[in-house]
């Protein structure tokens, strides 16, 4: 109880620094912000499947990039306003999920994750080889967004809105009976369908729901970055919700939040003082996965929630035995 | 007899009265700051790392002179990594987290297009290009706040094509040009001259590896098979390298014609390169004998310890472009300069050259020549250059009009 | 389009294919074993490329000495990681031993930039493959002829070890019956880092002798491990034909894709990569019963 009320508070005390932060900050923190915030919900979009699915996905870029080169296309080829722009790029990405997802779900563990793997650097080498429909190596330029939203001010609020309601709506699914279910698969594939659950569709729901919500960041992305690029389409691209998720603790709701803006923060700190960036995060990388499974957020919860840690750990360990068991 | 202490305080107090005084002058002398964004690793890496030693080496003879209205300059670098996400992201944070006055970059044609509409255009920061080339920076994709010393990629093909089209026998062409913004603009530029030149020249085929490519192998073979008289080539630096490496066992450069980059930077990576080859560069250190060459390759031979490129060669001009610009103006201030840019005729280390008002492309030159050994330098150099002057290559203003205008239609 | 035609570009697919099984078979063999997904292959594929050519160029030792020290430094390399990061995580979920050899792969790859810069390197020919064989119309690169003659050597050679010696029996053994293995006294951990070295010393020597190919750089790694995967996903986990096979399948589809259908030539792997996943999960030669819902 206490630990829902504290958590509580951050929230409050977050949001009011979220409302509060282009008024004094720089436009540089600003920007940093809006990038925090995308990549928030393209890692959000991506645990849904990881935590809530116990799937995990190397190909989840491939949906964001979808939803980016959409929106892209649509605005820059035939002039369509942001918005339905916006639209149509979620439902782009759902579509593409849905086709993809329906053979990735027919597999599990390694077989699983590499096939993700596969489509999208299958959906790679195409946008990079289709010149003239992607413009190729060098993807899209001169996205405009609307006039409203040209300053970075503004573009903020915008962002913060949609990804607030983002995370509602992902927290409303996680919590319904449909939610419940995907742990359970999660947790023991045998038992759920001993129950008369069809395991299959219940995975195709979440990665199409995945896709959709990935795609969204992606089409919040083009037109803040005013390009796109065949890079946000590919498998090394596709490892930053799960290096953020795994930063920040994939256990627990915030968890793929806290990690997308450390992770963020200090790749932006990190390029005016040293080119070694990939050191920097495969040493943070490793010494995450040897000595701190859970993350950051599940750190923390182990230090000062001692009862919730433990119910924690317990989450990880049968997690860990049910993917174990699926991988052999 | 003063005590020690009331006369030490007083001369304290006075020489700190002094020095706030002098403080508010010596912070007006702030350094002007110029962010140099462009690809320092990946496939071009010895293309920007020679680029970028020039820069720092004229912003150490400008400062050495007193700098630019008596301020110095300050360069800060950083690599792009041949990435147009990684160049965005570098520029804009140059702009905005180090604010920066000036751009100077890229070398990647894709790159560079890409920082000029995302943060040039954006953020109102003028950007001069002395290595990416791709005409598009300054026809369809223009923005005001855009200039180029470096030949672009219609100037080059077509410059190239002009010397292939006068080989009575070269009538097959293959062409094999990297698979991004450069490969396909400039091989497009050559492939339109040549056959409005020689109505008889057929292409018959064309390849695009992607950009960092070193397996050309299954390129040589199927090139080969298609038995064309003359080969085509814009592949650069370590990528030519790998294609002649592999290709001079099949024999190739017996079998076909071939016409390829032979920028210093390439040549030093391909010290294989055979003779007789059509080569075409936009300005080395050997194609001009003028006294400002001379010391500059001197300067740069002795401080580096090897033969600036081109691309030095271009990047050292662009940053003296940017000084007599700012200098004209009297003011670092951008719309000031831009005005002052526009139509300035200067003297830089090819000739003497000016920046077309309506679209900032510098009229310079060219060269295009036969590869051949030379016993003075550690790779291949080219003989009998033909300078074609850019007046002869650009586009005409009207062209650049219509071509605007098609792109806006769209 | 001649016979000619045909078998040298057919030639120009079986060197891309001979380089890639190495990888691959490293790659497979793992997983085999050991059960890990080493992600950090490429990486290490990159290693032995680089060090190739630090004995070969800056030092100036000969070419076969240098292949062979590079694969060998590469296995130390892989020993190193196999004791002292991968034995953490053998009990651990999935995911923690894939990130474990992800974070290897963007360590890797920044050490190597480190060392040697950003700028492509070059290490040539031995003058005695530096030129061609002829046989009629048709030319032979020597050096292609030489990396599938070491393809196949190391088909053979792993083939013959498994089946043939006492070490070999006993890893084929521990990867049918963990426990059992362990119950004949057989020492598990020593037996996983032989069978990761041998898997690793396969990959630096691919690095090694594909090196004088083409030219060497940072990004390598990143795409052959891409395609690494597509072939031991096509040949099938575990399955050393398997993974020959599909090198052979996927540098072949490279070679005639860049002749005759040029648009699509460099997806191909990832297309037949994804038919096969679809198809048959297992591989072409792979067994039944792994990993289907």
């Amino acid at each position: 109880m206490s630990g829902s009320r504290r958590s509580r508070w951050w929230l409050i005390a977050l949001a009011v620094v979220a409302l509060a932060l282009p008024q004094f900050a720089e436009p540089i923190v600003v920007h940093t912000a809006i990038e925090i915030l995308i990549m928030a919900l393209f890692a959000m979009s991506f645990n849904l499947l990881f935590d809530g699915a116990g799937l995990l996905t190397f190909g989840h870029g491939c949906y964001y990039g979808v939803g980016a080169y959409t929106a892209a296309l649509l605005m820059t080829e035939i002039g369509m306003p942001m918005f339905p722009a916006m639209f149509a790029a979620m439902v782009m990405g759902g579509l593409v999920a849905l086709v993809f997802g329906y053979f990735c779900v027919r597999l599990t563990g390694v077989y699983f994750s590499i096939l993700t793997l596969a489509f999208a650097q299958l959906m790679f080498s195409v946008f990079q080889q289709s010149y003239t429909l992607t413009g190729g190596d060098l993807g899209i330029l001169d996205i405009q967004p609307p006039a409203f939203l040209m300053a970075v001010n503004n573009y903020y609020y915008f962002t913060l809105v949609v990804v607030g309601v983002s995370f509602w709506l992902l927290w409303r699914i996680l919590h319904s009976p449909f939610g419940r279910t995907l742990h359970a698969s999660r947790d023991s594939v045998v038992r759920t369908q001993f129950i008369g659950i069809n395991v299959r569709r219940y995975r195709l729901a979440a990665f199409v729901i995945a896709g959709v919500f990935a795609s969204l960041a992606g089409a919040l992305f083009a037109p803040f970055n005013r390009a796109v690029a065949p890079f946000l389409v590919s498998w090394v691209k596709s490892s930053d919700p799960v290096l953020m998720t795994l930063l920040g603790g994939a256990a627990t709701f915030w968890g793929p939040v806290v990690g997308a803006a450390v992770f963020t923060t200090l790749h932006e700190v990190a390029i005016g003082y040293t080119t070694y960036w990939l050191l920097l995060m495969g040493g943070i990388l490793l010494v995450g996965v040897l000595f701190l499974p859970g993350g950051i957020l599940g750190f923390l919860e182990d230090r000062f929630h001692g009862a919730a840690a433990a119910r924690g750990t317990k989450m990880t360990e049968a997690r860990g035995a049910s993917s174990n068991a699926s991988a052999d | 007899m003063l005590r020690s202490g009331r006369y030490s305080t007083a001369l304290s107090t006075a020489l700190l009265v002094l020095a706030s005084m002098a403080m508010p002058a010596m912070a007006q002398q702030q350094p002007i700051k110029i962010g140099v964004a462009g690809d320092l690793s990946g496939a071009a890496a010895s293309i920007g790392q020679a680029w970028a030693d020039a820069l720092k080496l004229g912003a150490d003879e400008i400062n050495a002179a007193g700098g630019i209205l008596g301020r110095k300059v300050a360069l800060s670098v950083r690599d792009t990594e041949f990435k147009v996400d990684v160049g965005i992201r570098e520029a804009k944070d140059l702009v905005l987290r180090e604010k920066v006055n000036f751009l100077l970059g890229g070398i990647s044609s894709g790159v560079s297009l890409a920082t000029s509409t995302s943060v040039s255009k954006e953020y109102k920061i003028i950007q001069i290009s002395a290595v990416a080339n791709t005409h598009r920076q300054t026809v369809e994709l223009f923005q005001r706040y855009f200039f180029q010393v470096v030949p672009n990629t219609f100037m080059e093909g077509r410059a190239a094509a002009m010397v292939a089209a006068k080989q009575p026998s070269w009538k097959n062409y293959y062409t094999i040009g990297y698979d991004y913004e450069f490969g396909r603009m400039q091989a497009g530029a050559f492939v339109e001259t040549v056959k409005k030149l020689r109505p008889d020249v057929k292409i018959v085929g064309q390849h695009w590896p992607p950009v960092g490519e070193t397996d050309y192998t299954p390129y040589i073979t199927s090139m080969m098979a298609a038995k064309p008289d003359v080969v085509y080539s814009n592949l650069f630096e370590a990528g030519l390298a790998a294609f002649v490496k592999q290709a001079l066992p099949y024999g190739f450069f017996q079998k076909v014609k071939f016409v390829s980059f032979a920028d210093v930077s390439s040549m030093m990576a391909v010290p294989e390169m055979p003779e007789g080859v059509l080569g075409y560069t936009r300005g080395e250190f050997y194609c001009e004998n003028t006294p400002q060459m001379k010391k500059f390759t001197e300067a740069f031979l002795q401080r580096y310890k090897y033969y600036p490129v081109s691309y030095a060669v271009m990047g050292y001009d662009s940053l003296y472009v940017l000084k007599r610009g700012i200098e004209k103006a009297g003011t670092i201030e951008t719309e000031a300069v831009l005005k002052a840019l526009e139509g300035l005729t200067y003297e830089g280390l090819r000739g003497t050259f000016t920046i077309r008002a309506f679209d900032h492309q510098a009229d310079v030159p060219e060269y295009v020549g036969w590869t051949v050994k030379d016993p003075k330098y550690p790779f291949v150099i080219l003989k009998d250059i033909v300078k074609v002057p850019g007046s002869q290559i650009m586009f005409t203003e009207d062209e650049v009009k219509q071509m605007r205008a098609a792109a806006a239609k769209k | 389009m001649t016979a000619a035609d045909v078998l040298g570009q057919f030639l120009s697919g079986l060197a891309r294919a001979g380089v890639l099984f190495l990888i691959a078979a490293g790659l497979s063999f793992i997983f085999g074993v050991v059960k890990i997904v080493n992600f950090a292959h490429g990486a290490l594929y990159m290693v032995g490329a680089f060090l190739t050519y630090s004995f070969r160029v800056t030092l100036g030792v000969p070419f076969w000495a240098s292949i062979v020290l590079a694969a060998v430094c590469v296995a130390v390399i892989g020993i190193g990681m196999e004791v002292f990061l991968f034995r953490r995580v053998y009990g651990r979920p999935v995911a923690d031993q894939l990130l474990l050899t992800f974070a290897m792969v963007l360590i890797i790859h920044d050490v190597v930039r480190l060392a040697y810069g950003s700028n492509l390197r070059s290490v040539p020919r031995p003058p005695l493959l530096a030129g061609a064989v002829f046989l009629g119309d048709v030319i032979f690169p020597s050096y292609y002829i030489f990396i599938v003659l070491t393809g196949t050597a190391v088909l053979l050679g792993f083939w013959a070890f498994l089946h043939k010696t006492r070490l070999g029996k006993t890893i084929r053994a521990a990867v049918g019956n963990r426990e059992m293995v362990a119950c004949l006294g057989k020492p598990l951990p020593w037996l996983f880092t032989a069978a990761f070295a041998a898997g690793v010393f396969v990959d630096g020597l691919a690095g090694a002798i594909g090196a004088p190919l083409g030219g060497i750089r940072l990004g390598m790694d990143f795409d052959i491990i891409i395609l690494a995967f597509a072939t031991v996903i096509v040949g099938g986990f575990g399955s050393l034909p398997g993974t020959a096979l599909a090198a052979f399948i996927i540098g072949e589809a490279y070679a005639f894709g860049i002749w005759l259908m040029p648009a699509i030539a460099l997806s191909l792997p990832f297309i037949i990569m994804a038919a096969v996943l679809i198809v048959r999960p297992w591989g072409l030669l792979g067994r039944s019963g792994g990993g289907e819902l």
